[in-house]
Formats: C-alpha cells, structure tokens, sequence
C-alpha cells in the first residue's frame, strides 16, 4: 500500500490526514508525517494491520502522558482501502533524528552519554513502577528533538506487563541472545538494553557489537581511557549480578555529578594557572619598572 | 479458557520438496486437524533458481499459518516474531468468535478507545495459553553451512517461550534424517531446554528436501495416530544427492 500524497480519513473520528513522506518502517507498522488537513498542523502517523499493537501504544502513551521524554498521542482511528482494514495513531511530530543516525555523525562524550542513559533510566523506571517492563529499548527509537533540545522516546510496542515474556525485540539489545538469561519481562531485561545501549554509544561501531561476545565489549571498553566506574557499573548491569535497577540508577547519578565535577575542576585548574601567570607576570614588570625608576632617581 | 491450546508446525527450508509428496496437500491436511502450519523460507544473495518463496507462501496459506523470509542470521528473530503472530492471530480469533456471541461484534466493529479491556484480556491471554510447537528443520545437503546457525535458532526459541507463565512444548524434526531415513524425530514433545540441546547436535546434514513426510510425521506426533497414506511415500525412491 502506497500512501505518500494520499489524504486518508478516520472512520470514527473523521479527521483527514495528508500523508506526507515515511518516516520509519517497524516489525509492526509505518510512520508517516502527515498534516492535519483542519488545523494544518504536523503530526507523525503511524499506521498498521495490526490492531493489537496500535490499541496497546495508544493506551500506553495516554496512562504515561506525565512522562515527558514521551510524544503526544492525539487520537487513535481506523482507515480501510482496498477491502483491507488498517488501524492507525496520531502523534506528536518529533521534528529531529534518531540517535543511531546521529552517532554515525558524532561521538558523543562520556558525560553526555552517562547524561542520556540517565534520563532514559529514569523513563523507564516509571514504567517499572506501574508494573510494566519497556522491553524494546534501542538507539533507533530514541530520539532528538532539534527545537527544543529534548529526548523522546517514540516506540512502545515492546511494552508487556512484569512477569509475561518479551514480545518485541532487537537482537542487539536482547540478554537472551548474549546468553545472559531468558527473554521473560523483569527489570534486569531492561538494565542489560540500557547497558547494551550505553556500550554502542560509547564505542560508536554497532555493527563490530554485533560480531563481539560480550567479554570482547568489555575489553573494548577497557581500551577506551575512559572513567573507570563508568565501566564499572556496565559491567554489573551486562552481568546482571549483584544490583537492582534502583541501585544502577543512583550509581549513574553519582558518576554524573563526578563526571561534571571533574570537567569543572580541570577548567578551574586551567583558570587559575593563567591568574596566577598574569600576576607573576605583572609583579616582575612592577619590579623591573620600579629598579629602574629607582636607578633613575 | 483452560482447553484452548495452540498447535502450530514451522518448517524451516531453504529450497523446495523435491521428494516424498506434496507438502501443501500436507499442510491443508494439518490445518484440518487444527494444526497451523507456517514456514520460513532461508534466502541467500547469490542464487534464485532454488528459492523457496512460492512453496513457502503456498504451504502458509493452505497450512493457516504465518509466513516469512529471511537470511539465515535473522533467523532466531523471524522464528520467535512467527511463532508469536501465530499465537495473537489465534486468540484473537477466539475472542473475536466470543465478543460476537456475546456483543454482537468484533473488536474492529467496537470504537476504537474501548478496544482497550479486550487488548488487555489478549494479551494476558496470549501468555498463559499452551503452546506446542513442532519445528521442521530442512537438512538438505544446501544447508550444511547454515546448520550451527539453524540450531542456535532452536534453542534460542526456547530461551522465548520458557519465559510464557503457559505451558510451552518444542518437538523437532529433520528432514531428511540420518542413514538415508526420510526423517528424524530429533526430539519429541519437551520444555527442557537442555535436553533439546543435546538432541539436536545429532542432526546431520546431507541429502533430499523431503518435506511432506516431515509434516506428517509432524501431525503423528500431535495426534498420536500413525499417518495413514505412510505406504505412499515408502514406494518412493530415495535419492541421496550429492553434498554441497
């Protein structure tokens, strides 16, 4: 089904959409800016055979709407072409990239990275809270918000209720693949994709990840001279031993501020070396100026 | 709903039957016995001559199962989305036969921010039902170099549906067997990871693509009653064809 310049039409709400160009392509289904033919206003559609899956994001998006690394869901409808039947939602347009995309454009820093891990923790941990387990946790649906410099969070298909097994997932990021444990819904499933994703951003070559055991990710990891607890703590979350996702939480927190300070001490040391040198400098000009005058006199 | 249990048969290939029978008479006889059959055909980049597409659409549509390609890597991931869609589509099937009884209409009739409860009722659902799965793996000579891959994919399956609070069962059969057998029953109806794994580092590699016995030696193992037309296929000779 080809939808790209087509204007499609709620059949209970009775909203039209213009569909503008695809953004994304899911297991599931596709997302596609699109505008609001009354209001003219952009918003991303996502549209799918799958009843279930739509259903479900909405109803998440809607219970978890304080969350704000979350889009808006404005309404939920159903479109049929053809004889077939489709179901679609309309949310918030995220204007800006995903960070699969903007890696291969940049290497973050460490602190920006403990900084991102952080916020999606943090998401994720509400849902942790109502009894959810995230599931499909990946760089591809972790966005960037060009205009307002924010994080957004934009697939919830992977989300089943604590104790189920894991529906959706990407290799990559799924323990039961690195032979770490089952694909059941527990908070540590969403601390190894949390790991996993941090390790990714760090290295910056998804596709050598992909190829590592995970004893070789963390080698790789040593090489890098960066912040021993950093990798410290991945360690412990990979391994899944010894820490609960509060406890990774609070460590990031820490290694956070420890990070920041660091960078503020290193400015401070550099500020104080050129105060110190101007001073030095001044007090001997002073001298010299002063020997002389003396001479003079 | 105690008594719903979802039967399902994935066949693994990557070419086409080329002895023994129809596989898609087969899987139309499956899917009588309520037993879906789904397939997944293993594609490579460098020939087409061989490909599986068509039979594995054919035995997907007349089996009422799922189908799918995809490169042997991805395999883990296709075998778990499969079996996955398999069990939505057939409880959604049954509630919406129940939501008809009861209201009048099926979800897609109902508006759509109501839908929710029926979701939330499926989903709990999709998780406790008992699933028993049979995978039909092609050990064809073309698949000597896919077959680790094939059997990680096996017990990676496992490692899915162990996680279900249901009950979940995994049977495997290749074809074609060992010592110039049609097929092999690697392993009949069993949750126990362990043992799966070491049944199915006896699969040898080499030979025939027969896949319509595999089937209904599949549907032996569900129904317990031996397949009737078995004499069919013993008057056919067995080539063993040259390994690749």
């Amino acid at each position: 089904m080809k939808l790209e310049g087509k204007i499609i039409t709620g059949k209970w709400n009775k909203n039209s959409y213009k569909i503008i160009k695809i953004l994304g392509k899911g297991g599931v289904g596709r997302v596609y800016k699109s505008l609001d033919i009354n209001n003219k206003v952009y918003y991303a559609l996502k549209i799918s055979q799958d009843l279930h899956s739509i259903t479900k994001e909405y109803n998440m998006l809607n219970e978890f709407n304080s969350i704000e690394a979350l889009p808006n869901a404005v309404e939920l409808d159903d479109y049929e072409e053809a004889g077939k039947k489709y179901y679609f939602l309309v949310l918030e347009y995220i204007n800006g990239e995903n960070f699969k995309e903007y890696m291969l454009k940049k290497q973050l820093k460490l602190t920006e990275i403990v900084g991102i891990v952080i916020i999606v923790s943090m998401m994720i941990r509400e849902f942790h809270k109502k009894g959810y387990i995230f599931g499909d946790l990946k760089l591809e649906n972790l966005m960037i918000d060009k205009e307002n410099r924010e994080i957004k969070v934009i697939d919830l298909g992977g989300i089943v209720p604590k104790g189920d097994s894991i529906k959706e997932f990407t290799p990559l990021y799924d323990r039961a693949r690195w032979n770490i444990g089952l694909r059941s819904a527990d908070t540590k499933y969403d601390m190894f994709a949390i790991c996993i994703m941090c390790v990714n951003l760090i290295l910056g070559n998804e596709k050598e990840l992909l190829n590592m055991t995970l004893n070789d990710a963390m080698g790789e990891l040593r090489k890098r001279k960066i912040n021993k607890k950093v990798v410290n703590l991945i360690e412990k979350g990979l391994y899944q031993n010894r820490i609960e996702f509060f406890e990774f939480i609070e460590e990031l927190k820490k290694i956070y501020k420890t990070l920041r300070n660091e960078r503020k001490i290193r400015y401070n040391y550099r500020v104080n070396l050129i105060v110190n040198a101007f001073f030095i400098i001044s007090l001997l000009s002073f001298t010299i100026i002063l020997v002389f005058v003396i001479r003079n006199a | 709903m105690g008594e719903i249990k979802i039967n399902q048969i994935i066949i693994v290939t990557d070419g086409r039957s080329n002895v023994g029978g129809d596989p898609i008479i087969a899987a139309g006889e499956a899917a009588k016995k309520n037993i879906f059959v789904s397939a997944i055909g293993i594609i490579d980049n460098t020939d087409d001559s061989e490909s599986p597409i068509e039979e594995v659409q054919n035995i997907a549509n007349k089996g009422g199962g799922e189908w799918e390609l995809t490169y042997i890597e991805n395999l883990s991931t296709t075998l778990h989305m499969l079996t996955q869609r398999t069990v939505n589509k057939t409880i959604n099937t049954v509630v919406n036969k129940q939501l008809k009884e009861i209201i009048g209409a099926e979800l897609d009739e109902i508006k759509p921010e109501s839908r929710n409860k029926f979701i939330k009722y499926i989903e709990n659902l999709s998780d406790e039902i008992h699933l028993k799965c049979c995978v039909l793996m092609d050990c064809s000579g073309s698949m000597k170099i896919k077959i680790n891959k094939a059997r990680e994919s096996i017990i990676d399956l496992m490692n899915s549906l162990k996680a279900r609070k249901g009950k979940s069962e995994v049977a495997v059969i290749a074809f074609p067997g060992l010592n110039r057998e049609m097929i092999h029953v690697v392993n009949d109806f069993s949750n126990d990871i362990e043992l799966i794994k070491n049944k199915i580092n006896n699969m040898g590699v080499g030979g025939t693509t027969p896949t319509a016995p595999a089937i209904y030696k599949a549907i032996e193992l569900f129904t317990n009653k031996p397949h009737e037309s078995e004499k069919i296929i013993e008057e056919e000779p067995l080539f063993n064809e040259s390994i690749i």
